[in-house]
């Protein structure tokens, strides 16, 4: 554990703490004739207890004023968390309500009924994920037409949680291009060191048919900077999920992109997981998968922050001063 | 016995109140005062006139992009701590936020690398319609809590141009948001790079490939196939267009500052990037809240110089002593 100050020069004032030892230290009474007092060994030793306190106070206050404090330090730690690279979609199809699934016995949504947008789900589960996963590094990537890079991998959640929130600020843009956005993030992990676990996590409610030269693209960027895809799918209402078979043979692509899309994924060498967000358990699956798949170390710094020592050398500087003036008071009265 | 003298009732009370100064320094005696701080909404023109490069006299030939960038940056390092930055970019007819403005000084880096990503690519039309991304701007940072100003750089070209007599219409409260627009750019009309995919210039805009007009001048189409309906005043449109010069770019100071008068802003030509800095770190942006300060130092300098008092008092009583006791 280090020390240091913060206005070392203030210690050449350190010479005053002799000051007490100079001269009486007390108001001289004059006296006719000093031989015929008697000699008061306590007197004499209540006096250098004086001087004492004193001189112990100047140099703790003086000590206390250079501003002693524990430097900064940064500890480097090993964790178990990812690097994750959020691709949120903002096209205007997410701002579209969320209506989950469809099934036989779920009640039908009336008019007037207030429903999250889906894109407001996402956020509700993104923003929990970053919260829980406190340990991974985030970035984010936002498209619809084209990619727009919001943020840097950072491990800084304010941050993290202010790009979340902007996604939530105005309506969404015009269209969804997947392709582009996954490149765009993929290649975000370009010439950075493999410090933890890499994930592009994609959260978007629909799908393009990609084609030939961007899967390719795709699956090559994956390989070559080993990142495992995971997808939250916003289903759209009445559409099929990506889980659920096409129930007609023909041209399935194109009936069936999101369906289209995580058969491609799934195709790709790099792992792959897809959640559903009108899961209640996916939030908690994918954060158990990140936990347990993801388990490379990640090597990040800790900054424990200063801290200044100020405080205890005053409270020392005050302790002396009060038997002192005790004494004076005593004195005083006398 | 005799009564007290004058320098031990003295020294009594500075000692009491050196005792009392330090005690509450040790207990860590803290002061409220109202500080200054900012929070801006900084919101980018990333349409393609923001790729000309000004010849400004005294400034690197950097495309107005950059300058106004590296503006920002100049703001970033000059906002005292406490104070926050968002990010927005404006094309087409709407501006996007990319993140609510967070803490300066714990998110530096951050803040600087999102900054230098900005780029032309990021816009998702090719269209600057800039008072509707003005009025969007402004919704947005209307929005933000807690409340933010906003810095809106631009170079003020309209592209499809607006007719004077039907300009977007604001439909917020003027004033409600302050901000500041700032005009990026130089008085010299220049041509428009036209830059391919990878960002490599591939030529400039030509005069037939940009709307001269706006689109109330073109007329609405009618039923008949090139003929337009009437009720627009379109009299000289032959001209207008032959002589139009909308593919050509400057700084529109004048227009920039209209827009500005009427939504409650105020404007800013970007000169030097320590300019535009130096007006939105004055007290006309700034919010006030109380910021606790550490007074330890005054409160220890002053017990101290209490307690060496104490010691001069008495070495001045006891001169004086010795002089009356001499004089006798």
């Amino acid at each position: 554990m280090s020390f240091a100050l913060s206005h070392p020069l203030l210690l050449l004032l350190l010479p005053l703490a002799l000051l007490p030892w100079f001269g009486a230290g007390r108001p001289r009474r004059v006296y006719p004739a000093l031989a015929l007092l008697p000699e008061d060994p306590l007197s004499r030793w209540l006096s250098a207890a004086e001087r004492l306190l004193a001189s112990i106070a100047i140099t703790a206050l003086l000590v206390a004023l250079s501003g002693p404090y524990r430097p900064e330090v940064e500890i480097e730690r090993v964790g178990h968390g990812a690097q994750m690279m959020v691709l949120m979609d903002r096209s205007r199809s997410m701002d579209q309500p969320f209506y989950g699934k469809h099934t036989a016995t779920a009640p039908l949504p009336y008019l007037g009924q207030q429903l999250e947008t889906k894109g407001q789900v996402a956020r509700r589960l993104l923003s929990e994920f970053a919260a829980r996963r406190a340990q991974d590094m985030f970035g984010m990537v936002i498209f619809s037409t084209k990619p727009i890079q919001v943020l840097p991998l950072t491990q800084k959640p304010e941050i993290i949680q202010a790009a979340i929130s902007a996604a939530g600020i105005g309506r969404g843009l015009a269209e969804t291009d997947v392709g582009g956005g996954l490149i765009r993030a993929l290649q975000f992990f370009a010439d950075r060191p493999y410090t933890g676990s890499r994930i592009l996590l994609l959260i978007s409610d629909g799908a393009a048919t990609l084609g030939l030269a961007t899967r390719a693209r795709i699956q090559q960027l994956a390989q070559q900077h080993r990142v495992a895809l995971y997808w939250l799918y916003m289903r759209t209402r009445n559409s099929p999920g990506i889980f659920d078979s096409p129930h007609r043979a023909e041209d399935p692509e194109g009936l069936y992109p999101q369906w289209s899309l995580h058969q491609f994924f799934r195709s790709l060498e790099t792992p792959y997981r897809a959640y559903t967000a009108e899961d209640p358990q996916a939030l908690e699956q994918a954060i158990r998968d990140v936990s347990s798949l993801q388990n490379l170390p990640l090597h990040y710094l800790e900054t424990i922050p200063r801290r200044d020592l100020h405080r205890g050398w005053y409270a020392a500087a005050a302790l002396m001063l009060l038997p002192l003036t005790a004494l004076r008071w005593v004195e005083s009265r006398q | 016995m005799a009564r007290p003298s004058r320098q031990s009732t003295a020294a009594l009370w500075l000692l009491l109140g050196a005792l009392l100064l330090t005690s509450a320094a040790g207990l860590g005696a803290r002061l409220v005062l109202e500080r200054d701080y900012y929070r801006y909404l900084v919101v980018f023109d990333v349409t393609q006139s923001m790729n000309v490069r000004d010849p400004l006299p005294g400034l690197a030939r950097r495309t107005r992009l950059d300058r106004a960038k590296l503006a920002a940056q100049e703001l970033l390092t000059r906002l005292p701590c406490g104070s926050a930055m968002g990010v927005g970019i404006f094309t087409q007819h709407r501006s996007l936020l990319l993140f609510t403005p967070v803490e300066v000084c714990g998110h530096y880096d951050e803040i600087r690398t999102m900054l230098a990503d900005i780029d032309w690519s990021m816009a998702w039309r090719a269209r600057s319609e800039i008072a509707k991304g003005l009025h969007s701007a402004i919704a947005i940072t209307g929005n933000l809590q807690p409340p933010a100003r906003l810095v809106f750089f631009t170079d003020g070209h309209e592209a499809p141009p607006v007719h004077v007599d039907f300009p977007p219409r604001f439909t917020g409260e003027s004033g409600k948001v302050q901000g500041l627009i700032v005009g990026v750019g130089g008085q010299l009309p220049l041509p428009i790079p036209k830059l391919d995919e990878t960002g490599d210039q591939v030529g400039v805009w030509g005069r037939d490939e940009v709307m001269q007009v706006d689109v109330y001048s073109l007329g609405r189409a009618g039923d008949v196939p090139g003929e337009t309906m009437v009720g627009v005043e379109t009299g000289d449109l032959a001209r207008r267009l032959a002589s139009g010069t909308e593919h050509l770019s400057s700084l529109h100071e004048e227009y920039l500052g209209q827009l500005a008068a009427g939504l409650g802003l105020d404007y800013q030509r970007l000169e030097a990037p320590g300019v535009v800095a130096e007006v939105l770190t004055t007290g006309r942006y700034a919010f006030r809240r109380a910021a606790v300060h550490d007074v330890h130092g005054w409160l220890g300098a002053v017990a101290l110089t209490f307690i060496v008092l104490i010691y001069l008092i008495y070495s001045a009583g006891g001169r004086k002593a010795r002089r009356r006791w001499d004089a006798a």
